[in-house]
């Protein structure tokens, strides 16, 4: 007999205080256009990758003093934005992977 | 689109080998599009991914049941099969789900017991190999399987022949069912020189432990 497993998906998820939330959120919703956009054109594959990309944010979290605070998330944010440049990738050339990642102007961590 | 596959079915053994001399827990999800020809809903494989912690495969389900709540229409997966191979602890242990879009916050457990093959000698060394909880010889699983046989044919003169098509029909499902474990032992007491000792992978711990 086939049985149902509960996952819950919730107490796995970083605690992020609501700045922090908002911050991911907004962070996040255009890569997730971007991710549709990939799997709508057949791109399964690299649309993979970036989501596990993506999702670097949320292991990275887990290691920080919870909740997770505005000012970690913004370091976070600059370090996976730089990590998410997947040009040569979608492109399909994957020789020309050596150019600098421009990182981004918002995320990128105040020093 | 086989790239990025990285769980095959004819890999199991070599997978749960490798989780088991490493101690390791791995598994792959495979993301499956609308079947390409109705009635085979494997025909169609995305891409596939591996994890190496159950966080990892929860952040990996829960982005993509987002994305299937964002886009109710036109999401164009169908399910995902989710394996996973557990040496961490004395006994290997090798798991198989299945999630679809609408199941969300669950998945199903994939029933092995179900996949019964059609041929009546190859059913019942089936059946006696799934009984079995560890490894043993061949000729314990054909002895198992003749019992059954014995049971339902009743006694007659053909016990060698019913023994004949069990033990090759047991021979078929070590060559041809991935999840087969055989192993040859050498032994001096065997007159010829050693003996093989089979056992199915589908029998081991039904319980998601490993997401702990």
């Amino acid at each position: 007999m086939a049985e149902l497993i509960m996952l819950d998906f919730d107490a796995n998820e970083p605690r992020l205080t609501a700045d922090a939330r908002q911050l991911f959120e907004s962070w996040r919703s255009p890569l997730e256009a971007r991710v549709f956009a990939l799997r709508k054109s057949g791109n399964w594959v690299v649309a993979g990758e970036l989501s596990y990309r993506v999702n670097a944010v949320l292991r990275m979290s887990r290691n920080l003093p919870q909740p997770v605070s505005v000012e970690h998330m913004q370091i976070v944010l600059g370090a996976v934005s730089e990590a998410l440049t997947l040009g040569p990738l979608e492109a399909g050339d994957w020789m020309n992977g050596f150019e600098p990642a421009p990182s981004s102007f918002i995320f990128s961590p105040q020093v | 689109m086989l790239d990025h596959v990285p769980v095959e079915e004819t890999q199991f053994k070599v997978l749960l080998e490798h989780a088991e001399r490493m101690q390791i827990m791995f598994g792959g999800i495979q993301w499956y599009g609308p079947p390409l020809c109705p009635g085979m809903p494997q025909s169609n494989l995305l891409h596939g991914e591996m994890f190496y912690l159950a966080r990892e495969f929860l952040d990996a389900l829960a982005s993509m049941q987002r994305y299937c709540t964002q886009h109710p229409t036109d999401h164009g997966l169908d399910q995902a099969l989710i394996y996973v191979f557990d040496g961490r602890y004395k006994s290997f242990k090798f798991h198989h789900y299945l999630w679809t879009p609408s199941m969300g916050e669950t998945m199903q457990t994939v029933d092995y017991w179900a996949a019964v093959p059609m041929d009546y000698y190859a059913r019942h060394a089936f059946d006696a190999l799934m009984a079995q909880k560890k490894a043993v010889k061949v000729s314990t699983v054909v002895n198992a399987a003749f019992k059954r046989v014995r049971r339902e044919m009743g006694a007659d003169s053909t016990d060698e022949h019913h023994k004949a098509a069990l033990h090759s029909a047991v021979a078929g499902l070590i060559r041809t069912n991935p999840l087969v474990h055989s192993r040859r032992v050498t032994s001096s007491y065997s007159p010829s020189g050693g003996y093989t000792m089979v056992e199915h992978f589908g029998i081991y711990d039904r319980n998601p432990t490993w997401l702990n």
